[in-house]
């Protein structure tokens, strides 16, 4: 099955459509939608790996949580995602919180030989739609 | 009118849309019928209707003339909840808590910034930092932004960045009660431990403008305002860490909707009881966050007032540069309204609406208090804005709320296609408006056609009695982001 990712035009701010085969597809390309968002075509150098672990309530608060988490080592670290080497979504069982273990590579923004497009302020809950085959997410500009 | 969004006019400029379903209240739409008309199709409407569902809402959930659509509230969107039985909702306040505008009058004249009018903005954009992931010169420790968060505008003062005078005309005082840096994330403090005195992007600006034209002469005197006066506007807000409490409590309201047994129409509007230890958290965050900003704006106006004191060689004491208010357009106070016919406290929240109070409130500093409360309007850097005077009206029909801005006509790409940067500048230079920018991209998306004509959404606002207009104001140079 197909991956790939979508921009949506909307009036007042970004919506995006990704998709894929499965979780770990959807949540990948909606966070590869994000950063070409943010730096456009932009050829990001893999100079650096960071880990991202995050836990949600559910799925949907699981992919808000993993792309706000982006952002947020973004804007205190600098960190620049150029890829996502691993990625597992683990349902949770019995009541227990769902959650997702990642490797990222990329760079400082001071590699990046781009300006930053457009600021993201946060990955919202607005008119949030996931499967396992493709999600929507409303991007706060 | 407007059968099929099924609502039925109430006074002048005012449509109701009768509780049905889950709605505990009723909703309220301040608007002319041709902005009604363009809210046709839109979800902002659905959206005035999803937040009447809200626990504890009081009166109506109300929406501006600016109204468009937003995250679980629209924007323009207003709601009062009540102390005991109501609830907080973020959404209700939005990423960006305390967004918002202040004006710096001065003794300059429109021909005074005309004659430096170049010299003037590129001083204003050496001196202050714009644009994404810009970080300002300020560095702060914990304790320090502890500080700021519990003091405001108070610590930016204390700490040499503008007059004492100048907290007496923010609204609050630029302090929030209530504010806990205890309940603000480490994630949120380090986003914020850089970004203070740093403009930000997208809409976010500076402006110098010269007053065009004065609808109300006593109030116009009364706020120190003179036909040709040039005025200067700041527009920003808690930056990286207002976005982080709003994200980081958001998650905590989505397990609190469960665990309080809480059922609403829309996830972005997910809330706790205010007296829940959830509620009470957020808030304490919240106020921290508008406290940040407000010392953001006080800082912002302090290096606006070195850059026009370098460019015109004289004391900002000198230039008059004193300031006029400072108005928050994301926020939830804790303010006493009558409802009902009893006076209470309740908790309002203000999602792209700006505080609105009439004459004689106790909160309105006393050099205002005959006339009402600035309400300051900004529209587009090309066309216009507006000052304006809060009233008796918007303390009975709208929790003491108005209108906060134009909102945007064009999405970005469409603004984009609509024009390039060369040939904005000249538009904007054929206008009499110099304008710099941390990128043209940014810019060409902020153009005047990107947004509604504020004029119309100023209009609904006097028309509706919500403000009264006291002056139009017209740019001459602009900073973005």
């Amino acid at each position: 099955m197909s991956r790939g990712f979508l921009v949506a035009d909307h009036v007042a701010d970004v919506r995006v459509k990704a998709w894929g085969s499965g979780f770990e597809d959807v949540f990948s390309e909606m966070s590869k939608a994000m950063w070409f968002l943010m730096f456009g075509e932009a050829q990001i150098p893999a100079l650096h790996k960071w880990h991202i672990e995050v836990t949600g309530m559910d799925m949907e608060d699981l992919l808000v949580a993993f792309l706000n988490e982006q952002l947020v080592l973004f804007d205190t670290d600098g960190l620049v995602m150029a890829g996502i080497e691993q990625i597992r979504v683990e349902p949770g069982q019995d009541g227990e919180e769902v959650r997702l273990d990642s490797v990222l590579c990329g760079a400082h923004v001071s590699h990046v030989q781009a300006r930053v497009n457009l600021q993201i302020k946060a990955a919202t809950f607005h008119g949030l739609h996931l499967t396992p085959a493709e999600a929507w997410v409303t991007f706060d500009v | 009118m407007a059968t099929n969004l099924k609502m039925v006019q109430g006074r002048e400029c005012q449509w109701i849309m009768p509780k049905s379903g889950g709605m505990k209240v009723d909703g309220a739409i301040f608007a002319t019928e041709e902005i009604l008309k363009d809210l046709e199709g839109t979800k902002a409407i659905d959206q005035v209707r999803n937040v009447a569902h809200l626990p504890g809402i009081l009166q109506a959930s109300l929406a501006m003339p600016d109204i468009h659509e937003g995250y679980g509230f629209p924007i323009g969107g207003v709601a009062a909840t009540d102390m005991s039985s109501g609830v907080v909702s973020p959404g209700g306040i939005g990423y960006d808590i305390n967004c918002g505008v202040r004006i710096m009058v001065s003794n300059l004249t429109r021909d005074d910034v005309m004659k430096r009018q170049e010299e003037l903005v590129n001083k204003l954009f050496a001196n202050i930092p714009t644009g994404v992931g810009k970080t300002g010169s300020i560095r702060l420790s914990r304790k320090q932004l502890a500080q700021v968060l519990t003091e405001g505008a108070g610590w930016a003062v204390r700490n040499g960045y503008g007059w004492d005078s100048d907290l007496e005309h923010c609204e609050e005082n630029g302090c929030m009660d209530g504010a806990d840096p205890g309940h603000v994330s480490d994630r949120a403090l380090k986003r914020g431990s850089d970004g203070l005195g740093t403009l930000g992007s997208g809409n976010h600006f500076i402006e110098v403008s010269y007053v065009e034209e004065i609808f109300d002469e006593e109030a116009a005197r009364t706020f120190g305002l003179f036909k040709d006066q040039a005025v200067f506007w700041v527009h920003s807000g808690s930056r990286g860490l207002g976005h982080q409490v709003c994200s980081d409590y958001l998650r905590v309201m989505r397990r609190a909707i469960s665990k309080y047994g809480i059922s609403l129409p829309d996830r972005q509007l997910d809330c706790a009881p205010i007296a829940s230890d959830e509620g009470k958290q957020y808030f304490a965050a919240m106020a921290s966050a508008a406290n940040y900003a407000w010392a953001n704006r006080q800082i912002l106006a302090h290096y606006v007032r070195e850059s026009v004191s370098q460019t015109f060689g004289k004391t900002p004491e000198s230039l008059g540069m004193y300031m006029l208010y400072d108005v928050a357009h994301n926020i939830g106070k804790i303010e006493e309204h009558v409802v009902d016919g009893n006076s209470r406290k309740v908790l309002v929240h203000r999602k792209g609406a700006t505080r609105a109070f009439g004459p004689g409130h106790q909160h309105v500093p006393g050099k205002y208090r005959q006339v009402g409360q600035p309400v300051l309007i900004p529209g587009d850097m090309g066309r216009a804005s507006y000052i304006l005077r809060g009233t008796e009206t918007a303390m009975k029909l709208s929790f003491g709320s108005a209108c906060h801005g134009a909102g945007r006509a064009l999405s970005r790409t469409q603004a984009r296609k609509a024009i390039t940067a060369g040939e904005l500048r000249e538009e904007l230079a054929s206008r009499g408006v110099f304008v710099r920018s941390a990128t043209m991209k940014g810019l060409v998306e902020e153009a005047p056609d990107a947004y509604k004509d504020v004029s119309t959404v100023v209009e609904a606002t006097h028309r509706a009695g919500l403000a009264a207009k006291v002056a139009r104001v017209r740019p001459l140079g602009v900073i973005k982001g």
